[in-house]
């Protein structure tokens, strides 16, 4: 039996950086960095009192997995971990988290930024923030559009 | 017993295009064999008054992987209308 060395998950808990440190820790590995999303208190000025974030939950899962398997082509990886938070997320705490371990640092460097850059452009999660007088659906200025023919 | 002079689809509505609709999903069927994305397209329009500016800008997946304009809808497909994206 294998032991398992991605991990992909979309969540409504609080995420444990730690928990997802563990996951990615390996003895043959020198190097882990990690990246943690957290959600901001104001936008343009506007008071934001939460976020509430929803997903293509099947789709979300697959494209993320697939991402990892294009990293793994483009570097040596030991293993990886993407988790992203769903439901109603407080100002201040953690959204997402990529963890990467490799045996050198600038791989897990490399391979973490690239991860975290597909996820915002192309993965089917989306963010509404909740301000005092509204609400608004937010797109990440490098997600993929329609572009029409 | 199938017909294979018409098809039943799946459509999924997230953030927005849910907003608009007021739908997460809906079962559609049409009385043709297939049907291209632009054409599935024209249909949502003319069937959600307030979807039509959101689909200029929104991507289509036909059974979890996204695909162009000119791609095939069949009997049974799940196609997702995916607004710009807000992860992260």
């Amino acid at each position: 039996m294998t032991e398992s060395v991605d991990f992909v998950k979309l969540t409504t808990d609080p995420l444990d950086l730690q928990e997802i440190v563990d996951l990615v820790k390996d003895n043959g590995a020198g190097a882990i960095s990690t990246f943690s999303g957290t959600t901001r208190n104001t936008f343009n000025g506007k008071t934001v009192v939460q976020l509430d974030y929803e997903a293509y939950t099947p789709m979300a899962i697959k494209l993320l997995s697939s991402l990892i398997v294009t990293a793994r082509s483009q570097w040596l990886i030991t293993k990886a971990a993407i988790y992203h938070r769903l439901g109603t997320v407080p100002v201040g705490e953690t959204s997402v988290i990529v963890a990467v371990s490799t045996v050198h640092r600038e791989e897990s460097f490399r391979a973490v930024e690239f991860l975290v850059n597909e996820l915002k452009a192309s993965v089917p999660i989306w963010k509404k923030e909740i301000y005092s007088d509204g609400s608004v659906w937010k797109e990440n200025a490098e997600s993929k559009r329609c572009c029409r023919s | 017993m199938s017909d294979d002079n018409k098809i039943t689809i799946t459509v999924l509505y997230f953030a927005s295009a849910c907003d608009a609709t007021g739908l997460s999903s809906e079962s559609l069927t049409f009385p043709l064999p297939q049907m291209r994305i632009c054409e599935l397209e024209d249909k949502l329009k003319a069937r959600h008054e307030k979807l039509k500016n959101i689909l200029d800008i929104c991507m289509f997946a036909v059974n979890k992987e996204y695909c162009g304009k000119d791609d095939i809808v069949k009997e049974g497909d799940e196609v997702a209308i995916i607004p710009p994206v807000s992860g992260g």
